[in-house]
């Protein structure tokens, strides 16, 4: 009973590690605005050597400026349901550019983040705060017409506290595969895959290997409106 | 209590823990009046205690004749004195429950004075009173046996193994079980176990399941695994006729899974083989449609969010709006089971009412991680929508503390919530929907 309790805390859902964008940095004075949707599936080791799913939708919606060799970002997401539980969330990152390609119509780009946010769970009202902090490295293989291709690596940092709790705190390690199809010029489409590992334990303080570990898959579907 | 400063930061609706005392229990008085045994002693014996302490009961030794009784003496006195007998938890300052088979002060005072007066026999023709039936049971109308015998191997340096059995259930028509009773084969290390009725399709699921330890049973540490959504029937040793109208209704071709949580402290344990014996009722016994809830911080379960440093005495607190397993609806609440492990020091469950006023539901005061089991309220419990519970539960991480695991007593060392030599705390309500 108190798994499926678990289970349904996860199925107020995470921090959206989606929607941080491309590789290649927007244009200086550049605005973009996003706005995607989440499908995210949890596995965690409540039970030894099994994992145990549950997913969780969430919409996810922001906006995106460039400031020359930086471009900041903010983005908010949530769901649920009233009084029963919700979750929602908001965070802030910079993007910092490390290479890019001349031209979007060749080569590759590669850019560093940073994204602080702060993620809550209100589960029957009593709410679990969360601390989000990601270093996304993203490499952007431009494939022509716009189009670029994603891999991203990443460390995730989820710091958990709420009444009564002792604070936790989740290191994350994981990578993504996205791919940014420019489907109308300044409207690009984004599929995206964010895969992340944390090796905590479910078991406290117990030397228990097989009951370690919680996954988090994040698919989602954006689209970035250049303005 | 600062976490609650969060929320009207963040615009949303919050609860936040509050601290319980126990209840307190009014002094005890020892009186002067002449105690005999047959007068007054042996009426309280019969009705609280020998539901095990009887010939074929749980406990190790019969107390249904004075010479019993007496021989036993100063340890009776000790034990009810301080009240480590009967296993009974709850406070009774705190509710009142079905089958309360606990000693009240009064109760304690007699059989005191009994003892320190010199254990007097009294008139041996006063007709004795009738025993209760052994394990509480009223009618036992089906045995079910582990079908070969398990003796527990916990990793070295615990004292946890959890197994899980499948049992055939041989009744050829839909029935009714309205009663249950465990029968540990090996009592010392069986500490509880959760029986659950597969239904035939979870029973055709799990056939032929064997485990790859080569071991009888199937290993279920952690909880019942795959076969989480059997119908739980009991969840302790303490047996029992279940209050009017609960029970569950099986049917024919379903198992019985028997998850036992052995707790060994024994470098030799014995070997075991626990019988479960069933009251039944015919199938078409009309049922209320009792639902459980579980009190307890999920995000209890992730890393450390519940520990307890070593050397340390702490409480933890979850306060909750059950409206998503109450849907909003009124209920009543029927009764609970509290789980808690080694360190665990005691319990308070509140209901915080939306007015304001506070319901004690349970309140252990000195918590015994061999006593756990199902307390059934003697009156339902009204639970209004916006009515919060808490769980609030204490644990003592001192070196006074500690389990004596192989004949040697642990050191302190940090825990948090989990199996195998750390700690859990939850209560699981039982609840029933108020026909509008």
């Amino acid at each position: 009973m108190i798994r499926g309790a678990w289970i349904l805390l996860l199925l107020s859902g995470c921090a959206s590690s989606t929607g941080v964008g491309h590789a290649r940095l927007l244009a200086e004075d550049e605005y973009a605005l996003t706005f995607g949707l989440d499908l995210g599936v949890s596995f965690s080791r409540l039970t030894p050597g099994q994992d145990t799913p549950a997913p969780w939708p969430q919409g996810v919606i922001g906006a995106r400026y460039g400031l020359g060799p930086v471009e900041l970002g903010a983005r908010t997401w949530g769901w649920g349901l009233p009084t029963y539980f919700y979750t929602f969330g908001a965070a802030i990152d910079g993007k910092l550019a490390l290479h890019q390609s001349p031209s979007i119509e060749e080569g590759f780009d590669l850019a560093l983040g940073l994204d602080v946010g702060y993620h809550q769970i209100n589960y029957q009202q009593a709410p679990i705060h969360l601390l989000v902090v990601q270093a996304p490295l993203a490499f952007g293989w431009n494939l022509g017409g716009g189009d670029q291709l994603l891999f991203g690596v990443r460390l995730a940092n989820h710091l958990m506290g709420g009444a009564d709790q002792t604070l936790v705190n989740l290191l994350f390690g994981g990578f993504s595969i996205g791919y940014s199809w420019r489907a109308l010029p300044g409207v690009d489409i984004r599929p995206e895959v964010v895969v992340l590992y944390s090796p905590v334990s479910f078991n406290g303080y117990a030397e228990d290997e097989e009951r370690r570990g919680l996954s988090i898959v994040q698919i989602g579907l954006g689209s970035a409106f250049s303005l | 209590m600062r976490w609650a400063l969060l929320c009207p930061l963040v615009l949303v609706a919050c609860t936040s823990p509050v601290e319980v005392p126990h209840c307190e229990e009014p002094a005890l008085s020892v009186g002067t009046a002449t105690v005999s045994w047959h007068r007054e002693v042996r009426p309280i014996i019969f009705g609280r205690c020998s539901t095990c302490h009887v010939e074929g009961g749980h406990a190790p030794f019969a107390l249904t004749g004075y010479p019993e009784a007496a021989a036993y003496a100063p340890a009776i006195r000790d034990a009810v004195l301080h009240k480590r007998m009967p296993p009974w938890q709850p406070a009774s300052c705190c509710n009142q429950f079905a089958d309360n088979f606990g000693l009240s002060d009064p109760q304690i005072e007699l059989i005191v004075r009994w003892i320190d007066q010199g254990a007097e026999e009294g008139d041996r023709d006063r007709p004795a009173p009738p025993l209760p039936p052994v394990g509480g049971l009223s009618r036992v109308d089906l045995e079910l046996t582990m079908p070969v015998g398990y003796r527990p191997q916990p990793k070295p340096g615990h004292v946890d193994d959890y197994r899980c059995f499948l049992l055939d259930w041989p009744e050829e028509q839909p029935v009714v079980v309205s009663g249950l009773n465990p029968v540990p084969g090996a009592r010392p290390i069986v500490h509880h176990l959760i029986v659950t009725a597969l239904d035939p399709d979870e029973a055709e699921a799990v056939a032929g399941e064997v485990a790859e330890d080569g071991r009888p049973g199937l290993p279920c540490e952690g909880g019942l695994g795959e076969f989480a959504s059997g119908q739980v029937l009991g969840g302790s040793l303490i047996g029992g006729d279940f209050p009017d109208g609960i029970g569950a209704r099986i049917e024919p071709g379903s198992k019985i899974l028997l998850n036992v949580h052995y707790s060994v402290t024994d470098l030799a344990p014995p070997e075991d083989r626990t019988t479960i014996q069933f009251r039944l009722e015919p199938g078409d016994t009309p049922l209320l449609e009792v639902k459980p809830m579980v009190l307890a911080n999920p995000a209890w379960l992730v890393g450390g969010a519940m520990t307890v440093k070593a050397g340390e005495v702490r409480t933890y607190a979850h306060r909750v709006d059950p409206r998503l397993q109450t849907l909003g609806k009124r209920t009543l609440l029927r009764g609970l089971t509290p789980h808690m492990h080694y360190l665990a020091q005691g319990m308070i469950v509140t209901l915080l009412r939306d007015d304001g006023t506070r319901t004690c539901l349970l309140d252990v005061p000195r918590w015994e991680f061999g006593w756990e089991q199902p307390y059934w309220f003697t009156t339902p419990i009204p639970l209004e929508p916006g009515d919060e519970l808490q769980v609030q539960c204490t644990f003592d991480n001192t070196a006074a503390n500690q389990p004596v695991i192989g004949g040697v007593k642990g050191a302190p060392r940090d825990i948090a919530w989990g199996s195998e030599n750390q700690d859990m705390c939850a209560a699981f309500l039982a609840f029933t929907e108020v026909e509008e």
